[in-house]
């Protein structure tokens, strides 16, 4: 079973009075384990295609399969709380709450799922450990680097256990040094197993991973790398 | 959920400025209830103990035109009345009392002051001294048909009126007649005793030239007070050959006129909180508009928590209590400093009509339901703004810089 499918998915935006198609068909299925890069230009419906990929919307036309369940049967919380634990989202700009500390923010999404305060803590500070950010628990968002804070946010998105990581270019806000760090550090999780998703529109990011979809123009322009 | 409410407290903190402005709406409102509520209710208490110590059995009846000190009016009472009175089956014991303004002069200090008088027949001086509840702080009350002494009420004891304190002992002239102070009476709260000189019967018939006036009479029932209340109306009509409805005196039981007082006491305490559910209203409209703010400023916030597993009553949840938090900020605040003006008011007021005239009183369901309202406002304020932060499509939502 694949982590996720799209099977001839469409997404139509009402424009003025005109439609903006901005996907067109797109299918691609995400299989357990590997490393698969989304690349395409700004305005090629690589966006919507994440949104899409991550649950965070649905298709105009078309069915999207979460785990072999199609999206559209479950209620909106449903969805919220399954995407909950099934998908880990990485984000450009972090994305941290700034009014929490590292430790907090890591544990947030443990909080919706009804984890239980002891295991919230101890498996926040297990995962922030382990990214080498032990000392940094207590800080604010608005205290730590940029690549400190995308290492909190890949702590967040690491701390339900989801099948998969989407990532929405994680370099982007980082120095190249820093950015060369996180996508090591995403190697090496797909290396241990965890499926990874990154939506790039930088060519020579994309071609570190397993398989490449390129989206033009709302629809995939070729096959596997 | 501790990490949810975390989100919602350190809101409130970050935006302190906002956030005091936010509550000031609710504060000045709360404020100005708890201070209101606690005055007023201070007022009720202290008409009911005089209540109780007038005790229910009492019917007062006075001439209408002019109510108190009304002997000039048409419906005035005298002996006949009295006598009347007494002959009324259930009406254990009358007394005629007096409330008539006289000059009193004191350290060469002339002021128009209340004129009582205690009967001489003892059962009527008893009574009466009950049902105005007069009673010596210091010295003694007068005896019966005791000549050439004088009670004098609280207030007039007091340096205030005469610019010098009146000791016992001391000599007072009411009308060009001299009197010894014998006692000074416990300050009852009521302005008319409490600046009264009072006499014997006849030194106060002497000094104001009236011979069978009665400004009001008291009669104490034996049974039902209602009853005996309406048979005394009924022998006054008889007498005076008036028609019901066009009579020029009234009766009232001591019940009746607690019941009217407190009528008065409580559409004066609405009619204030009234003013005050405005500020609390706009108070809500503020914490409204400072959520809608919130909502628009922390869209992203709500989108990176919708898309890491919020569902929509997680987001609910966040927004309602800060607005709740700030409701009861402004609640507590509220009822600290209306707890203070009340007090405040206390003071001024004992200060310039002497001690215990009035008392401040914070019962528990003042301050409790204060604090609480204040913030169900907070809540109810926070309803449409939190809605529509749940609501928010989390891929607009991260959309947003």
């Amino acid at each position: 079973m694949h982590v996720i499918e799209l099977h001839n998915v469409w997404k139509t935006y009402p424009l003025g009075k005109t439609r903006v198609h901005a996907l067109r068909g797109l299918s691609l299925e995400v299989k357990q384990g590997e490393f698969l890069a989304i690349q395409g230009p700004s305005g090629s419906g690589k966006s919507t295609a994440m949104n899409i990929i991550g649950c965070l919307d649905t298709p105009t036309k078309g069915t999207v399969l979460l785990q072999g369940k199609n999206v559209h049967s479950f209620t909106e919380s449903g969805l919220a709380q399954v995407r909950g634990r099934t998908i880990g989202f990485v984000f450009q700009k972090f994305n941290l709450i700034d009014t929490l500390t590292a430790l907090e923010n890591v544990m947030l999404p443990m909080v919706f799922q009804g984890v239980v305060e002891q295991e919230r803590v101890s498996r926040a500070t297990e995962l922030l450990s382990v990214l080498g950010l032990s000392d940094r628990m207590e800080h604010k968002p608005s205290q730590l680097s940029g690549g400190q804070q995308q290492r909190v946010a890949i702590a967040r998105s690491l701390v339900m256990n989801p099948p998969m990581l989407l990532c929405d270019e994680p370099t982007g806000n980082l120095d190249s040094k820093t950015g060369a760090e996180v996508m090591h550090l995403l190697h090496e999780l797909n290396d241990e197993g965890r499926t990874i998703v990154l939506v790039t529109h930088e060519d020579s990011l994309a071609r570190t991973a397993d398989r490449i979809v390129r989206i033009r123009d709302g629809r995939q322009s070729n096959g596997d790398k | 959920m501790r990490e949810l409410a975390k989100i919602g407290l350190w809101n409130i903190v970050r935006r302190k400025k906002r956030a005091l402005l936010t509550v000031l709406g609710i504060f000045i409102g709360i404020a100005a209830v708890v201070a209101l509520v606690s005055i007023g209710q201070g007022l009720q208490q202290s008409v009911q103990d005089q209540f109780s110590k007038v005790g229910g059995d009492k019917i007062l009846v006075q001439a209408k035109e002019f109510g108190v000190g009304g002997v000039a009016a048409a419906g005035k009472l005298g002996v006949r009345e009295l006598d009347v009175i007494q002959h009324v089956i259930g009406v254990g014991e009358a007394a005629g009392g007096l409330a008539l303004s006289g000059k009193t002069r004191f350290n060469d200090v002339q002021r128009t002051v209340f004129v009582a008088m205690l009967p001489v027949k003892s059962s009527e001086a008893n009574l009466l001294t009950t049902f105005t509840t007069w009673e010596a702080d210091k010295g003694r009350l007068l005896r019966s048909g005791e000549r050439g002494k004088v009670v004098i009420g609280a207030t007039l004891s007091s340096g205030n009126v005469f610019l010098k304190d009146i000791s016992l002992r001391n000599t007072i002239v009411v009308n060009d007649v001299g009197f010894d102070v014998v006692g000074i009476l416990t300050r009852t709260g009521d302005p008319t005793t409490d600046s009264s000189v009072i006499l014997s019967e006849p030194d106060a018939r002497a000094v104001l030239n009236s011979s069978d006036v009665y400004s009001y009479i008291v009669a104490q029932a034996v049974g039902d007070p209602d009853v005996v209340s309406h048979r005394v109306e009924r022998a006054l009509r008889r007498d005076r050959h008036q028609k019901e409805g066009n009579e020029d005196f009234s009766v009232q039981t001591s019940t009746e006129l607690i019941a009217s007082f407190n009528t008065v006491l409580n559409i004066i305490q609405v009619i204030f909180v009234g003013i005050a559910a405005i500020s609390l209203l706009v108070g809500g409209v503020g914490i409204m508009n400072t959520m809608f703010t919130a909502v628009l400023e922390r869209t992203r916030e709500i989108g990176v928590m919708k898309a890491i597993g919020a569902t929509n009553s997680s987001i609910l949840f966040v927004f309602m209590l800060e607005s709740g938090i700030l409701g009861l900020l402004g609640g507590v605040a509220g009822v600290l400093v209306g707890a203070g003006i009340g007090m405040l008011v206390e003071q001024v007021v004992n200060y310039a009509y002497g001690a215990g005239t009035i008392h401040a009183v914070f019962p528990v369901w003042l301050v409790i339901g204060a604090v609480l309202f204040a913030g169900v406002i907070g809540i109810l304020s926070g309803l449409l703004p939190a809605l529509r932060a749940s609501r928010l499509s989390p891929v607009e939502a991260l959309r947003e810089e």
